[in-house]
């Protein structure tokens, strides 16, 4: 059912709430006509739904940029991304998909932006924390939680610290080398305007 | 140790003050060395932000739901259109089995007209009219050559001559029906009928109802035929036959 029940500045709001009733909303008014664009140039109901999930955390990550103000309707802006998604999606597969018009070729002059490859690199990094050796991907996931090494030395079993710090650092050894031999790793941080944040965490 | 390991546990605080300074001094001077950091740097800024992995969480559960749906929804709308294509071709079916055991059971009024009509034998008429009229004569013996235009003068004569003479008027009005002119045999059989010529009547009222039948009038037909099987006619048993196939 489509229905304007919220104001662009409610469901600017409530997506920071991450609330559930607005993010189905959105679903509900701007799926189905980004599913048919995409379908009818050679696309896939699943490629719809990869594109529309990145569009919405795009759109996240800039509603969290503080001075963040909308210049359209919030539809019309989550359909913007999802579009500039689907036609970075299409010339990067020129074999793939159909070539409907010459509009492939205006791709937004801000995109991709810093929002895209922000949710790109974070794409890229959980791949390649999914792919690490069971023991390592959890103790990873623990330290992002922010889990102390000692409680990490027990719920992993392990028989010291020591053991678990050794563990650590082989691990992340493990995975940087792995995200840094990415060619797509290379390329987006070569169009990453710069780093953010001070010491990691770890 | 090699350069990243040192990093990574530099970043760890695993390092004492020597080491952490020389590491610093092989940051300024190694560019990869400080990629790495970069990186490191990015990979917690990004995968550590809880505000982002819970609406990524709670984004994954509305997608679900929302898939969840509409499959639902399309599932209903595939029963939906099941639904109205099979009562469309039940309607066909229905429609063309209709079709189908009507014309079997109902015949078309030319294939009834065919089944049914046969020419009235002569030799009947001729004993009816054995009156010494050779004019009479001479237009059966035409009628039975088929020779239907010369017969149908010569019958109009001897009507005008004699309009009582309902023999000639049948035979007149047999001619027309071979003609294919039923509105004038029609009108014949009728007047026949009306002048209540218990011979002729009959044969009239049979002809007539056949004429109708051809002529598409089955209504006009069928109190003539009941009247035929009343009656206990000569035509008994094809009055009724005929009105069967009609209902």
């Amino acid at each position: 059912m489509k229905s304007n029940i919220y104001t662009d500045k409610e469901i600017v709001e409530k997506i920071l709430q991450s609330d559930k009733k607005v993010l189905s909303f959105l679903y509900e008014h701007n799926f189905d006509s980004l599913k048919r664009k995409i379908t009818s140039e050679g696309g896939t109901e699943s490629d719809a739904q990869d594109i529309f999930h990145d569009a919405l955390m795009i759109l996240f990550v800039k509603i969290q940029k503080d001075g963040f103000e909308l210049t359209s309707s919030i539809h019309t802006f989550l359909q913007a991304i999802a579009r500039n998604l689907w036609k970075k999606v299409l010339a990067s597969n020129p074999g793939r998909f159909k070539r409907i018009n010459d509009e492939l070729e205006i791709i937004s002059e801000e995109f991709p932006d810093e929002e895209y490859l922000h949710i790109e690199r974070r794409k890229l990094y959980l791949k390649y924390l999914s792919e690490l050796p069971e023991d390592c991907k959890r103790m990873i996931q623990l330290i992002i939680k922010g889990v102390t090494l000692k409680e990490i030395t027990r719920v992993m079993a392990y028989n010291s610290l020591e053991f678990t710090k050794t563990k650590r650092y082989r691990c992340k050894v493990m995975l940087i080398n792995k995200i840094s031999a990415d060619p797509l790793y290379n390329e987006l941080k070569n169009e990453r305007s710069g780093t953010t944040g001070s010491i990691p965490r770890w | 140790m090699k350069d990243l390991e040192q990093l990574v546990q530099f970043l760890d605080g695993e390092l004492n003050e020597v080491e952490k300074q020389q590491l610093i001094e092989k940051l300024k001077n190694n560019p990869g060395l400080s990629e790495k950091l970069d990186l490191i740097k990015d990979f917690d800024a990004l995968t550590g932000d809880k505000q982002l992995s819970g609406f990524e969480d709670t984004l994954k559960e509305v997608e679900v739901d929302f898939m969840k749906r509409k499959q639902a929804t399309s599932r209903l709308q595939l029963k939906f259109w099941m639904q109205v294509a099979a009562a469309v071709l039940i309607l066909i079916s229905a429609a063309t089995y209709f079709l189908v055991i009507k014309e079997k059971t109902s015949p078309s009024a030319d294939s009834l007209y065919a089944s049914y009509y046969q020419k009235l034998p002569a030799d009947y008429a001729t004993r009816s009219n054995e009156n010494g009229n050779d004019l009479f004569i001479n237009a059966i013996k035409l009628y039975n050559e088929n020779r239907y235009d010369e017969a149908i003068s010569i019958f109009n004569k001897i009507i005008q001559a004699d309009p009582s003479n309902n023999a000639a008027r049948l035979f007149l009005g047999i001619c027309y029906t071979e003609t294919n002119n039923f509105q004038k045999a029609s009108g014949l059989f009728n007047d026949i009928l009306i002048k209540h010529d218990p011979i002729f009547e009959e044969h009239a009222a049979w002809y007539l109802s056949l004429c109708y039948i051809k002529t598409k009038k089955p209504d006009l037909a069928k109190p003539l035929l009941n009247n035929l099987v009343e009656t206990r006619s000569f035509y008994v048993g094809k009055a009724s036959e005929l009105l069967r196939k009609l209902k």
